[in-house]
C-alpha cells in the first residue's frame, strides 16, 4: 500500500501546532520563534496562576478536589501508593462523556466498573485460565479490597465471575491483598495470600477451592486456622506481603518467598513447608539488595537457557537460570535480574551484580507495576501479568466509574541472543482478534517529515514495524548518548523516528513511539534508545505526561523493529522482539473515535528512514459476565 | 481419493456412528423407552433442531433411563459428541503419523490442537454442567465446542484434500443439534 508521501508534512515535530503553517520557511521560522516565546510566557503565567491562586472552579469540582486525599491512598494502610495526589491539584479538565467512554479498552482485561490493581493467583486449571485481581467493588479508587475473578479459554476472551475472596475474617478484615496459586501434583490447588489484619498487621493466609470438580473454581474456602505465617522477628508488621507460587525442592519440601525490607535494604524471605500450614523460615534471605527499599510482589521462576518453552516453577538444573523480580515500593517500578538459584541453601545470585534486582533491568519501562507470572501447563509457557494503573486524575476516574487495566498477558523467555535479557511477547491468542490488515513496504521518510498511514480506524491496532536507516551525510556523528531526551521534539542526527499513535490530523495530540540512536564519535557502534513520549498525548492538563525511556540492545544482524498494541487509552510497545517493553496510558481529547490517526515520522536530521509495516485492525474481546442461567 | 456419492457415504457414516455410540451406552436398560409412549418426545425435540434425521436416529438407537426427559436427551447428545470427537481425534493423530506431506501434517496438527481441549475439557464439562442443571454453562461450553470445530474446518475448506472427510462435518452437526437442545433447556 502506498502512503501519502507526496503530501507529507515537511516541518519537523518542533512545537505545538498553534503556529502550524505550511509556507515560506524563513518567515515561518521567525513566526515560530516569536509564537513559541509568546506561548512559553503564557504558559509560565498560567502555571504561576495555578500555583499561586486557587483555580476558579465550579462549586462541585472544588469540593471534589478538596475532598481527595493529599496523601496517596494505601500508604497509611501499609501498601504502596495507589493514587497520585499531584494530579488532583491540577485544574480538572472538562472531560465529556464521549472522551471518557472512549478511554475504555476493547480487548484488555478490566472489570465492568470500579478499581482494580495487582493481578493475583493466575493459573490454568481444567481447561480454563483464571485471573484474580485486587478489586474494590464499591468505588473507582483503591479501598475495600477483595479478590475479583474472571476466566477465559484463551486469555483474551474473559468472562467475569463473582468475587472469590472478601475481607470477612479478623486476619484479612482490613484487606484481602495479593497472593499466588500453587498447583500440587495431586491436582489440589493452594492459594496463599496476604491478609491485613484487624490490627493492620500483614500476615499470610491459606485458601483453597471449595470444589475442585467445579472447573470455574467459583467458591473458595479459607483455612480455619489462618494465618499460617506472621511477620518473623526483625521484620516489621507492614513489611511482609505478596507470597509467591511455591516450588518444590529435592527434599520434597515446598518453598515460598515473600518480599520485605530491613531499613532500606529490599529482600525476599524464604519459607519451607510440606503442608502449607507449618513453615520453617530459612536462615538466609533468597537475596537482598541495599538501597532498593521494600520489595512488593516478588516473583521467582526458572527459565530455559536453550529450550523454546516456559518451565514449571519447580524445574531446576544446568540448562536453567532463575529470574528474581521485585516491585519496588519506593519507585513504583518492576525490576528483574537473571541469575542462579542454589537450592542447597535457598539463595540466589545475579549473573551481573551491577544489574542486580532493583538497580538494573526493568520488566517494563512505562506505567506498569505488581506483575506476576505463572506456568501455563497447557501450552508450556511462562506467562506474565502486569497491572497498568491510570495516569489521569482521580476526579476523572470517579467520573468515568472505573480505574486500571491489566496488560495483554505476555510469554516470557530467556533471550538466547543477548543472554542478559528476558523477551516478552503478547500471547499468540491475541491474533484471534485480527480483522483486516494493511501492509506498507519500504516507505521512505525524509528528515523532519510526518507521513500519514491510511488504515481507517486507528484505535484498536496491532502494528508491526521495521526500520532501516539511510545515512545522508557522513556516518552519523552527532550527540553522544542522547537517550530519549525531552521527547520526540528533541532531535539529533540519528533520531528520533518511529510512529505517532492516537494522533489527530492536525497533530494537536499525538503519542510518538520511537527509536533514537546515539552516535559515539570514535567507533561505529551505536546505542539505541526506545521511547514513548506522552508529553503531547493530550491537551488536557490533568494527565500524566512523561517520556518513558529505555535502552535496547540491538545485535548486528537485527533490523530495528517494534510491535505496538494500541487499544484506546493503553499502548503497549515492544522493541526488538520484546527485549524492551514500554506500557503507557493516553487520554486524548481530540484524537478519539474516528479522529484518531496513525503516522510515521522521522525527526532526525542526518538520516532517511525506510519503514515497512504490517498493521491489523483488532476486534473487541467482548469481555462480559459469565453467561450463567 | 474418489469421492463416494454423498448419500452412500452419509449413510455409511450414520451406521458407523450408531454402532460406535451404541457400545458406550449399553447400560442395564436394554429396552428402548421411546416406544413406551415416549416416542413423541424424541420427535418433539428433534423437530426443534437443525438436523432432524440425525437427531432422531441417535435418540432412537440409544437406551435411556426409564424416564427420558429433555435433560437426559441433552446429556445423551453431548456424550455422543464426545465419543465422536474422541474418535476423530484418534483418527487425526493416526493421519499425522502416516502422512509425509508437511503442509497436511501442519493442518492436521492444528486440528488436533482444536480437538484436544474439546475432548479433554469442553465436552466433559458440558456434560457435567447439564447433569448439575447449569444449563447456561453447558450452552457456553457447546458454543466453545463449535468454535473449535469450525476452527479445524477452516483449515481444509477450499483445499483439494479433505482427509477428515465428513467426520468434522458430522461432529459439527451433532454440536448444532446439542446446542438447540440445550437452548430448549435454557428456556425452561
Amino acid at each position: 500500500m502506498k502512503p501519502d508521501v507526496e503530501n507529507a508534512t515537511q516541518s519537523p515535530l518542533l512545537n505545538p501546532p498553534s503556529d502550524r503553517e505550511i509556507g515560506r520557511r524563513a518567515q515561518k521560522g521567525t513566526l515560530v520563534s516569536i509564537a513559541s516565546i509568546v506561548f512559553l510566557i503564557l504558559s509560565l503565567v498560567a502555571l504561576a496562576l495555578i500555583i499561586i491562586n486557587h483555580e476558579p472552579l465550579e462549586k462541585d469540582q472544588k469540593n471534589n478536589v478538596k475532598s481527595l486525599p493529599l496523601r496517596p491512598r494505601g500508604v497509611a494502610e501499609g501498601v504502596s501508593a495507589k493514587s497520585n495526589p499531584y494530579l488532583s491539584n491540577k485544574a480538572s479538565y472538562n472531560w465529556t462523556n464521549a472522551m471518557l467512554s472512549w478511554q475504555r479498552t476493547a480487548f484488555h482485561f478490566q472489570p465492568q466498573t470500579n478499581w482494580m490493581n495487582d493481578p493475583n493467583g493466575p493459573l490454568f486449571y481444567s481447561g480454563w485460565y483464571h485471573i484474580f485481581y485486587q478489586y474494590n467493588p464499591d468505588s473507582a479508587v483503591w479501598g475495600n479490597i477483595t479478590w475479583g475473578h474472571a476466566v477465559s479459554r484463551d486469555m483474551i476472551h474473559w468472562l467475569y465471575l463473582p468475587i472469590a475472596l472478601v475481607p470477612d475474617t479478623w486476619h484479612d478484615i482490613n484487606g484481602v491483598w495479593s497472593g499466588s496459586a500453587t498447583l500440587l501434583p495431586d491436582g489440589k490447588i493452594v492459594m496463599l495470600y496476604t491478609g491485613n489484619t484487624a490490627q493492620n498487621v500483614q500476615v499470610q493466609n491459606l485458601a483453597y477451592p471449595a470444589n475442585l470438580s467445579d472447573p470455574l473454581l467459583l467458591d473458595w474456602v479459607k483455612y480455619a486456622d489462618n494465618p499460617v505465617l506472621v511477620p518473623p522477628p526483625g521484620i516489621g508488621p507492614k513489611d511482609f506481603r505478596d507470597p509467591t507460587t511455591a516450588w518444590i525442592g529435592p527434599d520434597e519440601k515446598w518453598r515460598v518467598t515473600i518480599g520485605s525490607k530491613v531499613n532500606k535494604t529490599g529482600l525476599s524471605l524464604v519459607y519451607r513447608t510440606k503442608d502449607f500450614i507449618h513453615y520453617e523460615l530459612s536462615d538466609h534471605y533468597l537475596h537482598a539488595v541495599p538501597g532498593t527499599g521494600m520489595w512488593e510482589c516478588v516473583d521467582f521462576f526458572p527459565v530455559s537457557v536453550n529450550g523454546p518453552n516456559g518451565l514449571d516453577s519447580s524445574v531446576n538444573g544446568p540448562e536453567v537460570k532463575h529470574v528474581l523480580k521485585a516491585s519496588l515500593d519506593d519507585t513504583k517500578v518492576d525490576h528483574y535480574a537473571i541469575g542462579t538459584y542454589f537450592v542447597e541453601n535457598d539463595t540466589w545470585v545475579p549473573d551481573n551484580p551491577h544489574e542486580d534486582v532493583g538497580i538494573g533491568l526493568k520488566l517494563d519501562y512505562g506505567r506498569y507495576y505488581a506483575s506476576k507470572t505463572f506456568y501455563d501447563q497447557q501450552k508450556q509457557r511462562r506467562v506474565l501479568w502486569g497491572w497498568i494503573n491510570e495516569s489521569d486524575s482521580e476526579t476523572a476516574d470517579l467520573k468515568k466509574g472505573w480505574a486500571s487495566l491489566q496488560t495483554i498477558p505476555r510469554t516470557v523467555l530467556f533471550d538466547k541472543k543477548t543472554r542478559t535479557n528476558l523477551l516478552q511477547w503478547p500471547v499468540e491468542e491475541v491474533d484471534s482478534l485480527r480483522l483486516s490488515n494493511f501492509e506498507f513496504e519500504e516507505v521512505v521518510v525524509k528528515p523532519g517529515s510526518v507521513v500519514p498511514l491510511d488504515i481507517g480506524p486507528a484505535t484498536q491496532l496491532d502494528i508491526f514495524a521495521e526500520f532501516e536507516i539511510e545515512f545522508l551525510a557522513s556516518k552519523g556523528i552527532g550527540k553522544g548518548n542522547v537517550g530519549c531526551g525531552s521527547g520526540a521534539v528533541d532531535r539529533s542526527a540519528l533520531g528520533p523516528f518511529g510512529i505517532l499513535a492516537i494522533a489527530d490530523d492536525q497533530l494537536s495530540e499525538l503519542t510518538p513511539i520511537y527509536f533514537h540512536l546515539s552516535s559515539i564519535t570514535s567507533d561505529a557502534s551505536l546505542t539505541t534508545s526506545f521511547c514513548v513520549d506522552e508529553t503531547r498525548s493530550s491537551m488536557a492538563p490533568d494527565v500524566s505526561k512523561l517520556v518513558f525511556e529505555s535502552k535496547v540492545p540491538v545485535l548486528s544482524d537485527e533490523k530495528l523493529s517494534m510491535r505496538v498494541l494500541v487499544d484506546h487509552s493503553i499502548i503497549e510497545s515492544f522493541a526488538q522482539g520484546g527485549r524492551t517493553v514500554i506500557s503507557s496510558r493516553v487520554y486524548p481529547t481530540e484524537a478519539i473515535y474516528g479522529a484518531a490517526r496513525l503516522f510515521l515520522f522521522n525527526n532526525a536530521t542526518d538520516i532517511n528512514i525506510k519503514a515497512s509495516l504490517k498493521i491489523w485492525q483488532l476486534n473487541s474481546a467482548f469481555i462480559r459476565p459469565f453467561p450463567f442461567d | 481419493m474418489r469421492r463416494i456419492p454423498n448419500l452412500v457415504s452419509s449413510f455409511a457414516l450414520h451406521i458407523i456412528l450408531l454402532a460406535s455410540t451404541c457400545i458406550p451406552f449399553t447400560l442395564s436398560q436394554p429396552s428402548v423407552p421411546w416406544k413406551e409412549g415416549n416416542g413423541d418426545l424424541a420427535d418433539q425435540i428433534c423437530k426443534k433442531t437443525p438436523f432432524y434425521d440425525l437427531c432422531s436416529s441417535i435418540l432412537h438407537s440409544n437406551p435411556l433411563s426409564p424416564k427420558p426427559d429433555l435433560k437426559g436427551v441433552a446429556l445423551l447428545m453431548v456424550n455422543n459428541i464426545l465419543a465422536n470427537a474422541s474418535d476423530t481425534l484418534s483418527y487425526i493423530e493416526g493421519l499425522i503419523k502416516s502422512t509425509s506431506d508437511r503442509e497436511l501434517e501442519q493442518a492436521l496438527a492444528f486440528c488436533a490442537e482444536s480437538y484436544i481441549p474439546l475432548v479433554k475439557y469442553i465436552l466433559p464439562q458440558a456434560a457435567d454442567a447439564i447433569s448439575q442443571g447449569r444449563f447456561g454453562f453447558a450452552s457456553y461450553c457447546i458454543s466453545d465446542a463449535l468454535k473449535e470445530i469450525n476452527s479445524c474446518n477452516k483449515k481444509f475448506s477450499g483445499a483439494s484434500q479433505a482427509p477428515l472427510g465428513d467426520r468434522n462435518d458430522i461432529v459439527q452437526k451433532l454440536v448444532d443439534v446439542a446446542s438447540a437442545i440445550i437452548k430448549l433447556l435454557l428456556k425452561g
